[in-house]
């Protein structure tokens, strides 16, 4: 067999989940029978894996950038007539975004036969449609050849996540989140066509290596949209509700893909960030604060997917800051190690939830041995996520602190690293709270399911394990080198992160542990028995950490989300006002005429040319 | 060349108006009670005038300068054919059924207007400008109120309380806008255009400029000079209104660039911040009030209303670029929201209103009509891939190359708030259970009306290269 | 008389019916002040045209007259639809449609 031109396997990746959702939309019947649906959307997601893998394992072996593109407008700008194309573009970047979000899409996908098979058919064909469109608008916008292009595949991402958050959309908590987390992108995407406009006007098209001194407004502009895509703080609001669809969704959309999709969009336009010192500057603190706050609010969280969610924001915030202080390795690493640990903590979380039909941390309990491919998996991806040394996590943390010492910017450097503490802390919690210790009673009856189930989490766990010493030649895809190097930050770094493990054990973990911690305490055993120190400590952990937890929690859930929905009804209710005007007395309309005629007979007197 | 009886520019216009007459003389000719086929004629006759508009050469001038056809002419006159036909196709049923006896009128006084709209933008004299603008609104108010002796429950019950607050905005307007251009005559000293353009730039002239303006402005539902515009969508005919918010309003628009761009263009610093004035408010106000409303009508009123306060910015914007762009837009416009009010008709045919209420659950009994308004509201919103994104994207544009900055925000702020009220007619179409679970059923002329209307959203979208060429060489051919 | 004469007639003839317009509550009175508008700008084109010494001025007054014509007698049309509907010509009282 003839092998295939890297543009023909990027054609069937594009266009095979397009043709696929294509035929599920308009074949109904098809559709409405469920099982085919998915069948030929599990097809769509496995060309689309192998087609990308062929292009991913033939960039590891070096390649060209290849561009294929289709004029389709031609456009008079400012420059004289300039052609806008569609296409697509192949480098190292886009091929290697392209391989995560096909495995990711494929795990979900594999594993959602088996989390909504008690769904109605009709339902589950619909789902399965959504993920195939879903899968061909995140790949039109990886493979964009021009920021415009990439901009028509973020509308349409926007668009997917709205249907798929709102699957459940009789329950009114699904139909609303679905809705805010519309409005919030929606909002934010503003910035981002605002940021094309400017571009295009000063330099005649929607290249990201253009040069132009307007690259500060451009850039700007474009973080407004990344931070309502990436959920960075204050337009983070709308990812812990999206939680509200299924965890599969999550694990597709929320952990891995659509808000990586911001970050995506950092590291495509790094030329045109590149030029603009003040974006990075922002998008340091901003990304810092997020990290810290986010991972502040997920310690409190009682529901398991908030956690995640939280930590998600959390961990875009480390991304961010890493791109915006100039580690762009580290934060594009970091991309990918998290699509997979946070894809496969999702996916796994969705095997805990199904097995108990709770997604509360205090209904979960002692799961790792009633469910132990889940719970084991867990636990890695767990370990992943808080930098544990050896996992993927470990190695694209360092990236990023040691970038972020490097550019000097030590505040937001602190705050990562007491995220780091964080981090570790709440995953800790989560392990101890869900997988070990007695069971719960809705515990009792857990087991472990099928293998749609269970084998996309073991794919998923060896990545978030191995994909750490492959930094090399991943680093070599996005023209850049890799040399491991553990210096102090990355020491603190480690230390913090198995600090917080340790007072996750300490706090939640069996009690055993407390008393070994005291034992371990010999000399000052006397005080040590007498229990005032363990009450002390327990104590003062208790309320520091989860007192700021959830002093932050609040402020997010009142304040901020309280100061959007003023917004929202304050601009209803004027339109509701301005409604008297118009009192069907057409006497008034003719007053209002002659009245708009002398308004702008005085304002044309009034303003002299 | 003897240019007063060169009717080679009205070309066009004259077939129209033969069609007219032809449609009269047959409707005299064919026995009271067996008067159909007269829809269908009409739509056929100008689908065929739309096609030979590709063919025929229009260009040149007439009348001694007071016409002029030319690729901007040409342009708008292809806009109201297909517009024409558009709702000649799909409005037949609708006038078969309700009006037996008076279809051969209705489509009469359609083709009338139609006359006068193409007439329009090829007037270079006061005279004519006056003419061919009363020619296209005065028959309107008539079609408004066409549903005369109908049934006090029916649809049409509230329509000669529409036609009446359409005509006495109309006529005042009218009296003012005579009265403008009274003004722009005496500063000037004659009636041609360029005669005008080249006047002494007395304090009357201006007087002259704004009155006419303010006259001219209720027609395309300009804030403050809309009011009648809601009233007037929610009480009159559906495929009237249909196309009332289409025709009319380019038209409407092409006269304001008439005066604005070609007369006083090297003025602008004089009118624009008038002009700027007026569409922040018709934005505003547009918006704003289309998000409470519960009638289908009435809700599309409000958001042509705001869709023109678009069109505004691109005429602000005054540049060549402003001028194919706002070209762009109404081609996009014209299908956009001819297809909406025309699957409105087909929902609402027999209902005594267009509450939303009628949409609910369309998905389940008419899933292509649901489609294909889900269509028009994304494009009509601006979501990429269909025309009206581009639309957008191109008049944010404009305004950014000359320098409105603040206006760019203020719209793709607003377009964002527009997003509601367009997506909750899709959420009730889409997510709530139907009041009455029947089929509905839809007439082979309207099926493929809103066919067509739906290609020409989903294909300008996906190819919007050969209407903007078209656009660009009529704004080029334009201000000269 | 001199121009500016013509034209304050006019002027007051045309706030007159601007007067009018806004305060008459009966239909056909708001019919006639527009036809008072109406007058006043014919007066004011056939002065100006005589003030510049063309035709033009003449020309227009006349097609203004037969469009004026025209849209009075759609208005009155319009009016007596409205009688037959409601019983009365106050425009007032045609206020269903609101909001």
């Amino acid at each position: 067999m003839d092998t295939l031109t890297p543009l023909q396997w990027a054609s069937l990746a594009l266009f095979g989940p397009l043709v696929v959702a294509l035929v599920l939309g308009v074949v109904w019947p098809l559709r409405k029978a469920g099982g085919p649906a998915a069948g030929l959307s599990l097809l769509g997601a496995t060309v689309n894996l192998a087609a990308a893998s062929v292009l991913f394992v033939g960039w590891l072996g070096g390649a060209d950038t290849v561009r294929a593109t289709l004029p389709w407008l031609i456009h008079g700008g400012p420059e004289g007539a300039s052609m806008i194309e569609l296409g697509l573009h192949l480098d190292g970047i886009s091929v290697s975004m392209l391989w995560v979000v096909a495995i990711v899409a494929f795990c979900v996908q594999v594993f959602s036969l088996g989390y909504l098979s008690d769904e109605p058919k009709a339902g589950f064909g619909r789902y399965f449609t959504w993920q195939s469109l879903f899968l061909f608008s995140m790949n039109s916008l990886v493979l964009a050849p021009n920021l415009l292009q990439l901009f028509m595949g973020w509308e349409l991402v926007g668009l997917c996540s709205y249907l798929l958050i709102g699957f459940w959309f009789k329950k009114p908590s699904a139909a609303r989140a679905a809705l805010k987390a519309f409005w919030v992108t929606k909002f934010a995407d503003m910035g981002l066509l605002l940021g094309l406009i400017v571009l295009f006007v000063h330099t005649g098209g929607f290249e990201w290596t253009a040069t132009t001194a307007a690259a500060g407004t451009v850039t700007l502009l474009f973080f407004l949209a990344v931070m309502g895509k990436s959920a960075q703080f204050p337009l983070h609001i709308w990812l812990p509700d999206a939680m509200e669809g299924p965890t599969p969704v999550s694990a597709l959309l929320h952990a891995a893909t659509m808000v990586a999709a911001g970050v995506f969009l950092v590291v495509r336009a790094q030329p045109l960030f590149a030029q603009a010192p003040l974006t990075g500057e922002v998008m340091t603190w901003v990304g810092a604060f997020t990290a810290l706050f986010a991972a502040s609010v997920a310690v409190v969280q009682t529901d398991i997917k908030k956690v995640l969610a939280y930590s998600t924001c959390s961990q875009l915030g480390y991304m961010i800051a890493a791109l915006g202080s100039g580690a762009v390795l580290g934060g594009y690493f970091h991309l990918t190690t998290h699509a997979f640990f946070k894809a496969l903590l999702f996916l796994a979380a969705g095997g805990l939830i199904h097995a108990v039909h709770s997604n509360e941390l205090s209904h979960m309990g002692g799961l790792l041995k009633r469910l132990p491919v889940t719970g084991w998996t867990f636990i890695i991806g767990a370990l992943a996520l808080a930098g544990f040394p050896g996992f993927s996590g470990f190695f694209s943390k360092d990236l990023i602190l040691e970038g972020l010492f490097d550019a000097g910017a030590y505040g937001p450097l602190a705050m990562l690293l007491i995220g780091a503490f964080l981090t570790a802390f709440y995953m800790g919690r989560v392990v101890f709270m869900a997988l070990l210790g007695p069971p719960s009673e809705h515990a009792e009856h857990a087991h472990e399911a099928g293998g749609a189930m269970t084998l996309p989490l073991v794919l998923l766990a060896t990545l978030a394990l191995g994909l750490g010493f492959f930094a090399g030649p991943m680093a070599r895809l996005y023209g850049l080198t890799y040399h491991f190097h553990l210096g102090a930050v990355g020491i603190t770094a480690t230390a913090l992160g198995l600090a917080g493990i340790g007072t996750a054990w300490i706090m939640f973990g069996p009690k055993q542990g407390l008393q070994g911690l005291a034992a371990a305490f010999a000399p000052l055993g006397r005080v040590a028995r007498s229990g005032a120190v363990d009450k002390g400590f327990a104590l003062a952990y208790r309320q520091a950490l989860l007192g700021l937890g959830a002093g932050v929690a609040w402020v997010d859930r009142y304040i901020v989300d309280g100061l959007i929905n003023v917004m929202g009804y304050a601009s209803l209710a004027f339109g509701d006002r301005l409604r008297a005007v118009q009192t069907g007395n057409v006497r008034d309309y003719v007053y209002a005429v002659v009245a708009g005629l002398l308004l702008l007979g005085a304002f044309g007197a009034i303003v002299q040319g | 060349m003897n240019t007063l009886v060169n009717f080679q520019p009205l070309m066009l216009d004259l077939m129209v108006l033969f069609v007219g007459l032809l449609v009269l003389v047959m409707d005299v000719l064919m026995p009271p009670g067996r008067k159909r086929g007269l829809g269908q004629l009409t739509a056929v006759a100008l689908a065929g005038i739309f096609a030979l508009s590709f063919v025929v050469d229009v260009s040149g001038v007439a009348f001694s300068g007071a016409y002029e056809g030319g690729a901007w002419a040409l342009f708008f006159k292809r806009l109201f054919l297909g517009a024409g036909a558009l709702v000649a196709l799909g409005g037949t049923d609708h006038v078969d059924r309700r009006y037996p006896g008076r279809q051969g009128e209705f489509w009469l006084l359609l083709l009338f207007t139609l006359v006068g709209m193409m007439l329009l933008p090829g007037a270079r004299t006061l005279v004519l400008f006056v003419v061919a603008f009363e020619l296209m609104g005065m028959p309107l108010t008539m079609l408004a109120a066409w549903p005369k002796t109908e049934d006090p429950t029916g649809p049409g019950r509230r329509a000669p309380e529409a036609a009446l607050k359409m005509y006495l905005v109309s006529a005042a307007s009218t009296a003012i806008t005579a009265m403008g251009l009274s003004l722009l005559f005496g500063a000037a000293g004659g009636l041609r255009l360029d005669v005008i353009a080249a006047a002494p730039q007395t304090p009357l002239l201006w007087l002259g400029l704004f009155t006419t303006l303010g006259g001219l402005s209720y027609k395309i539902g300009a804030v403050p000079f809309h009011q009648w515009v809601p009233d007037t969508y929610e009480g009159a005919p559906t495929p009237v209104v249909g196309y009332l918010s289409v025709a009319p309003k380019a038209a409407g628009l092409a006269a304001i660039s008439l005066i604005l761009v070609e007369t006083f263009g090297a003025a602008s610093a004089r009118w624009l911040p008038v002009v700027l004035f007026i569409t922040v408010i018709t934005l505003v106000v547009g918006n704003a009030l289309a998000v409470p409303q519960r009638d289908a009508k009435r809700l599309l009123a409000y958001s042509g209303i705001a869709q023109m306060g678009y069109l505004l910015i691109a005429v602000a914007a005054n540049n060549e670029s402003g001028q194919a762009v706002m070209l762009f837009y109404l081609a996009g416009y014209v299908v956009t929201n001819l297809g909406a009010f025309l699957v409105i008709e087909a929902v609402c045919a027999d209902a005594p209103d267009a509450d939303l209420s009628r949409f609910h659950g369309l998905y389940k009994r008419a899933p292509g009509l649901a489609f294909a308004l889900l269509i028009f509201l994304l494009s009509l919103a601006g979501i990429p891939f269909v025309v009206g994104f581009w639309a957008k994207l191109y008049v944010f544009m404009a305004a950014y190359e000359a320098g409105l900055v603040w206006l760019v925000a203020l719209g793709a702020g607003l377009s964002i708030l527009a997003l509601f009220y367009y997506l909750r007619i899709a959420k009730v179409v889409y997510m709530r259970a139907p009041a009455e679970d029947t089929p509905i059923a839809v007439g082979g002329g309207m099926r493929l009306a809103i066919a067509l209307c739906l290609a020409g959203v989903v294909g300008f979208g996906a190819w919007p290269g050969p209407i903007v060429d078209a656009a660009r060489a009529a704004a080029a051919a334009f201000g000269g | 008389m001199s121009l500016q004469g013509f034209l304050l007639l006019a002027a007051a003839l045309f706030s007159l019916g601007l007067y009018g317009l806004l305060t008459r509550r009966n239909a056909v009175g708001i019919l006639a002040s527009v036809e008072l508008m109406a007058n006043a700008v014919n007066l004011n084109l056939v002065a100006f045209g005589r003030w510049h010494g063309v035709v033009d001025g003449q020309v227009f007054a006349l097609f203004n007259t037969a469009l004026t014509v025209a849209e009075a007698a759609i208005g009155l049309a319009l009016v007596i639809l409205l009688y037959r509907s409601r019983q009365d010509v106050l425009v007032d009282t045609a206020t269903e449609m609101k909001g």
